[in-house]
């Protein structure tokens, strides 16, 4: 009898054991609050790219479109970074026997003045902003078009983009795919 | 309790929501993350001397609401058209200083939050000379974000890169150089391009004056540049947009360069160049070659992206085989009884 009535009182004293601990640590510590915070990432990506379809022509044919450029750092470090975007050429694919579109046929036209979706405001001499050279040209090489300096863009931003695609003269019908390589950096 | 081929069906339904949505998942855009461990910054910078080796940590993250089929690489650094940091893209043999770095290639399937440190050595090579080196380390998706469907289709490659900047201790010297001058025109705008050339030890961020004149040397554009870094040891090109597009004719731009920091410059004589009617951006153009008849139909579908229709609908057809079977079997097991109490085979 007394053998059992230690056996029940022994798992009860451990609870009550435990439970006193988990009670008069955090007491004990009530001074003092930590919270450590993570760094995110700095990431940039391009959507709503519109281009619209073309018929075959016996001419060179442009067509031109927009996009949308997001870049977000939410490293909280506050040291700045750079975006550049880079064009493969157009692959085709079909039954016509048609021949892959150069790079070099991908421009970037505009480049908007970025507007802020969250976090720190715009400097115009920290930005984000357009680099002084304005980066219009192929996109056969790679393009900054945005950019933030040293302390400056701790934030989400957006920028319209614009392009244009050179579809050569008798190109065949089918799809023409590209990849385009956004870049978000950080350097000397 | 349920059968095995109950549990197996059960499963292989769960299967068919779970498999599409990976699929699907790839349509947005990767958020990978490239931080350097145990360093300051958000790159690598580094002060070594020649022949000396480091082992250092970098962490790759994802930080999408997605898993990601990630790659990480080394790669070369390069100065990009009018100056800043560009990272080679992955399949370029890396040259220079990225062959400093034993940095393994490899992809990492990485679940929404998931990160793994990858260690490597920097080596810099005996008898180096003194100066600034530049490499790089990158992450992006493995699988490209797939682009809208219509007869042109664009696919998205999300990169991050980080520098590996060396200092190596000596002598500093400073040198800018401006080569030739061309002129091409693209998508209604045309460009006067100049070659130029960090052949010192230090980076540089070059800045000052374009000048453009007509036959006449009547000045026609006069603009101020700011490059940004040209790299140690790199070259690049400055591109002046101009719009609307030159007229034919012969024409002469000049430019003149500084580097505020080192007081290094050069400057071009007015350099001509001509514009006929027929100046217009050429690509490399000509044949590329064409994948096999089995990857075209690869590159067919995906362009067209019906290969998630086509994983649900392989799916549905192995679970209705399936409930085939379950329920075969069952009519096997109520057969066994009724021979049973009659005695009799079926």
């Amino acid at each position: 009898m007394i053998k059992r009535r230690k056996q029940r009182l022994a798992p009860g004293l451990v609870v009550a054991i435990v439970a006193a601990m988990v009670i008069a640590l955090p007491v004990a510590a009530a001074n003092q609050v930590t919270q450590i915070l993570a760094a995110g990432t700095r990431s940039a990506s391009v959507a709503n790219l519109t281009l619209g379809s073309m018929t075959t022509s016996h001419s060179d044919q442009t067509n031109a479109g927009t996009m949308t450029l997001t870049a977000d750092d939410s490293t909280g470090s506050n040291l700045g970074w750079n975006v550049t975007i880079l064009s493969s050429a157009f692959v085709y694919s079909g039954a016509n026997g048609g021949t892959d579109v150069p790079a070099a046929n991908f421009s970037l036209t505009s480049a908007a003045a970025p507007s802020r979706t969250a976090g720190q405001a715009i400097s115009g001499v920290g930005g984000p902003k357009v680099p002084a050279i304005s980066p219009v040209g192929t996109l056969d090489s790679a393009r900054k078009t945005l950019q933030a300096l040293l302390t400056f863009g701790n934030g989400t931003y957006t920028q319209d983009l614009g392009v244009s695609l050179t579809i050569p003269a008798d190109s065949a019908a089918g799809t023409y795919t590209g990849t385009l390589t956004t870049t978000i950096s950080a350097a000397p | 309790m349920l059968s095995r081929l109950a549990r197996a069906s059960l499963l292989l339904s769960l299967a068919s929501i779970w498999v599409p949505l990976s699929v699907e998942a790839a349509s947005e855009p990767a958020r990978l993350g490239l931080t350097p461990v145990g360093e300051h910054g958000p790159y690598f910078d580094l002060t070594m001397a020649a022949g000396k080796a480091k082992e250092l940590s970098v962490e790759v993250a994802n930080f999408g609401g997605a898993e990601v089929l990630a790659r990480t690489y080394a790669a070369d650094a390069y100065s990009i058209v009018n100056g800043g940091f560009g990272a080679a893209l992955f399949g370029n043999q890396p040259s220079g200083t990225a062959r400093w770095l034993d940095y393994r290639t490899q992809e990492l399937r990485l679940k929404p939050g998931g990160a793994l440190t990858v260690d490597f050595e920097i080596r810099v090579p005996e008898g180096t000379p003194p100066g600034q080196y530049l490499a790089s380390l990158v992450a992006e998706n493995v699988e490209a974000v797939q682009g809208g469907g219509g007869s042109v289709a664009i696919n998205q490659v999300n990169r991050v890169a980080i520098a590996v900047a060396i200092e190596i201790p000596g002598p500093r010297h400073a040198a800018v150089e401006i080569g030739a001058v061309s002129y091409k025109v693209a998508a209604g705008v045309s460009f006067v391009s100049f070659a130029v050339a960090n052949p010192g030890n230090i980076h540089l961020k070059p800045a000052g004056e374009f000048i453009l004149r007509d036959s006449a040397r009547t000045e026609i554009v006069h603009t101020s540049v700011a490059m940004d870094s040209v790299y140690a040891g790199t070259d690049t090109r400055l591109e002046v947009p101009l719009s609307p597009p030159l007229g034919p004719g012969v024409y002469c731009a000049e430019l003149r360069l500084t580097d505020a920091a080192t007081n290094t410059g050069d400057s071009s004589s007015c350099l001509s160049f001509t514009v006929t009617a027929a100046s217009q951006i050429v690509g490399p153009g000509g044949e590329s070659p064409h994948p096999a008849p089995f990857v075209q139909a690869a590159i067919d579908a995906a362009a067209g992206q019906p290969t998630t229709l086509l994983v649900v609908i392989v799916i549905l057809l192995l679970f209705a085989a399936l409930m085939l079977v379950v329920q075969r079997r069952r009519r096997q097991r109520q057969e066994i009884p009724l021979r049973a109490q009659t005695g009799r085979p079926g």
